[in-house]
């Protein structure tokens, strides 16, 4: 495949995402991924991409700007608007030998591919003995006023489909190390990016080209000794606030981020509830058979002899993700009611 | 000697210890109250019927145990050191012989007894033999708190716990135990630093308060005793009878009048308070006499005439609600009556009516109207046929003749069992209340 000259450390259209971060080399979670994505092209031919206007137009959230012009529309690949071509697509190339990375504009319409992730990508390697290492990456999540079209939290669908891991990062450096792992996993990974993290925020992340970060690993994200809440995604950073609003009144929380849902870091889970004894399960699908309830049902299971309190559950109601402004807040966890969450069942 | 449960009252054939108020190697005299129980009718204290040493107990509270069972050995002066067995029956020792296999911690709150046939341990493990009522919440035990406890060997009835409603938490145990929170986290094996240390295997267990969970933003509380009873009462009563209602209206102005007038002297003079009850039980209970078939009750295809009133009053207290009955009270003039209701209430709340005294009840008179209402539907009193209602007595517009006053009206209903009563019976009844209510002239019979 061809590839055409690397302008490396120019900024904008046509350069190399490393050359977006700032000046203090710190580069936000759309631009981690951007780096993810590049140096994986970068360090193996069989790595392509394909997707709904991520070409010429560099894709819906920019986060493919400038890889046509490095990579070629052989790598950069424009497709019909039909996800269920863009599933199919990949997998059949996965098949021959690549490594594909689809890209949805919103993870929303990852449902439009179902039938082909679900029942043909997610079992092929279980009915064939061959890999299919394909990438579905795509913007979930809401608190953007985005709608019930382009909120959707997508992953327990794919948890629940043996043959499916599902990713969800809340930092860019997880980000950047979860997609490159991905890339290099053999297994068909569900990548789930969040929207309302994408240009909020940013770090210093590794430039190591070889740094990548094990699947399945959830992370303290900030220690304490008194409550556990894990959580995933936006809520990683809702929880985050929190905890250091109820600091204050020494109440000592500790995240959790799960980094991703499937495989589920039980060990991380088990360890953290026996040092609190009380766990909040905070996440942004829908809390009827969300991912906390899995999460609770292995802290009851595996840690009933730890528990001091009710293990809580934290969640969005079983609607759509609602338009008017103040209904997807009320709709969406937020600090505050974490904060109350916290105080009850510190009380408990 | 063994102490046994006693009858009480001739239709009761179980009864639940609620608390011990003495404790396994206490000292008792004769006639000293020894344990409270909780029968269907009443709530009583129990005084032992011999002096010594209390050498055992064998029921724990919470239990219920059948009428005549044996619930504890007294050894009698001068027989203490041949009943005593060293583990048995020291002073303050949490052995508890014959608690067996459902060994469980204290019951600390004695308001709130827990429910039937769960044993709920006794005093003998808390060194004053009387437990400490904790808070709503102090048995409800997390999976955390019940292991450290066994781990430890803690008593949990010596833990003060901070949690809400008194809840046993995590970090009340490791303070007792003289850990910091995080140690434990640490190091959850170690052997345990023990402060109060007690046999592992003598660690009680645990009784929930109540065998449901409580939903988000619920608190689960167990049903006392009284109010299993009044639940199985009333509801029983709803279900067996055929219940229909009527109501008349009063006039009470002369009433009003002459109680305003003579109260401050009937206190002086008796020593209890002039209400308005003793007038409507002096009126109703003629008006029973008059129409017998108010004053009965339904037996089988039978219907038995009473030829006498015994009055139930309804009378509430903190536990719920119970029915005092004045016995003979058409033997009684409106000063017996009022002393009679006086004292009866006054022993109701404080929980001291004695069995008999809420029993054989021929008819019953409920009074909210203290409260505000104006007409109110009550459920009979089963066996009764018939209960009356006495709402508020309010100053209202009324007409008289050609003119509009104002009166002291009082509505004045009655429940009733339309299997006995017919509408034309309750009706002409409850007129003759009214009547004898409004003509009768009262203040000859006050003596003031």
């Amino acid at each position: 495949m061809a590839t055409r000259t690397l302008h490396a450390g120019a900024a904008g259209h046509g350069a190399e995402p490393r050359g977006k971060r700032t000046d203090a080399g710190e580069a936000t979670y759309l631009i981690a991924i951007a780096e993810a994505l590049w140096e994986e092209m970068e360090r193996d031919a069989r790595v392509f991409m394909l997707g709904e206007d991520i070409g010429n137009y560099g894709g819906a959230f920019k986060v493919t700007e400038g890889f046509i012009d490095h990579f070629g529309p052989e790598r950069v690949m424009d497709t019909p608007i039909v996800e269920e071509t863009i599933v199919g697509m990949a997998l059949g190339a996965a098949m021959e030998g690549l490594r594909p990375v689809a890209e949805f504009q919103y993870a929303d319409f990852m449902s439009s591919g179902f039938d082909e992730i679900t029942t043909a990508l997610a079992r092929y390697h279980y009915r064939s003995g061959v890999p299919a290492p394909v990438v579905l990456r795509g913007p979930s999540g809401g608190g953007v006023r985005a709608s019930s079209f382009h909120s959707f939290n997508p992953e327990p669908w794919f948890a629940h489909s043996p043959g499916l891991k599902v990713v969800t990062p809340a930092f860019p450096t997880d980000a950047k190390g979860l997609l490159k792992a991905a890339i290099r996993d053999d297994n068909p990974v569900v990548f789930l990016e969040h929207k309302w993290i994408y240009r909020r925020i940013k770090e210093v992340v590794p430039e190591d080209p070889d740094f990548v970060l094990p699947i399945g690993k959830a992370d303290v994200k900030r220690a304490g000794d008194d409550i556990t809440i894990v959580a995933y995604g936006m809520m990683v950073h809702q929880a985050l606030e929190a905890a250091e609003n109820l600091a204050t009144e020494g109440i000592r929380v500790e995240v959790l981020d799960l980094r991703s849902v499937q495989p589920l870091d039980k060990e991380a889970i088990l360890a953290s509830v026996a040092k609190t004894s009380r766990a909040i399960v905070l996440y942004e699908s829908h809390r009827f058979l969300g991912i906390g309830a899995e999460v609770a049902a292995v802290i009851a299971e595996e840690a009933f002899e730890s528990l001091d309190a009710p293990v809580v559950r934290l969640a969005p109601p079983n609607v759509p993700v609602p338009f008017s402004p103040t209904l997807e807040d009320a709709y969406l966890p937020q600090v505050a009611d974490i904060e109350d969450a916290v105080r009850k069942l510190s009380a408990w | 000697m063994h102490v046994k449960m006693p009858q009480l009252g001739e239709t009761v054939i179980e009864g639940t210890i609620l608390k011990w108020l003495k404790a396994e190697g206490d000292q008792v005299a004769l006639d000293e109250p020894l344990f409270e129980i909780s029968t269907d009718k009443v709530d009583t204290e129990v005084p032992s019927s011999a002096a010594g040493v209390l050498t055992k107990i064998l029921v724990p509270e919470g239990s219920t145990v059948a009428v005549g069972t044996e619930l504890a050995e007294i050894a009698e002066a001068g027989v203490v050191a041949a009943a005593a067995t060293p583990g048995e029956s020291s002073p303050g020792s949490s052995v508890r012989p014959g608690a067996g296999a459902g060994d469980e911690p204290p019951a600390p709150s004695s308001a709130a007894p827990v429910a039937i046939s769960v044993p709920a341990g006794t005093a003998a493990s808390t060194p004053t033999g009387v437990p400490v009522d904790r808070g709503s919440r102090s048995q409800i035990l997390s999976p955390l708190v019940r292991k450290l406890a066994a781990e430890h060997g803690v008593d949990l009835a010596n833990v003060v716990g901070t949690g809400t409603g008194g809840r046993i938490t995590k970090n009340d145990i490791l303070a007792f135990v003289g850990r910091a929170p995080t140690a434990a986290a640490a190091a959850p094996s170690a052997a345990p630093v023990l402060t109060a240390p007690a046999p592992a295997a003598t660690t009680p267990g645990a009784v929930p308060a109540a065998s449901i969970a409580a939903g988000v933003g619920e608190e689960v509380v167990a049903m006392s005793h009284i109010r299993q009873a009044i639940a199985k009462h009333m509801y029983g009563s709803v279900q067996s009878t055929a219940r229909a209602w009527t109501m008349v209206e009063v006039n009470v102005e002369q009433l009003v009048q002459l109680r305003a007038r003579a109260k401050d002297a009937f206190l002086a003079k008796y020593g209890v308070n002039l209400t308005y009850l003793p007038f409507v039980v002096r009126a109703t209970v003629d008006a029973l006499h008059e129409f017998p078939n108010v004053n009965a009750r339904l037996d089988g295809e039978n219907i038995v005439l009473h030829r006498y009133v015994n009055m139930g009053i309804a009378v509430s207290y903190d536990a719920g609600l119970i029915v005092p009955v004045i016995k003979g009270a058409d033997g009684m003039n409106s000063v017996g009556l009022a002393r009679a209701i006086a004292d009866l209430a006054a022993r109701a709340r404080a929980h001291q009516l004695k069995p008999d005294e809420v029993q054989g009840a021929t008819f019953t008179i409920t009074n909210p109207g203290p409260y505000g209402s104006i007409a109110s539907v009550p459920i009979i009193n089963t066996p009764n046929t018939g209960i009356i209602s006495l709402d508020a007595i309010t100053r209202r517009a009324v007409v008289i003749g050609d003119a509009i006053a104002i009166r002291s009206m009082v509505n004045i209903s009655m429940s009733w069992d339309h299997r006995v009563i017919d509408g034309e019976l309750a009706t002409r009844f409850l007129a003759r209340v009214k009547e004898n209510l409004e003509t009768w002239d009262f203040g000859g019979d006050l003596g003031v």
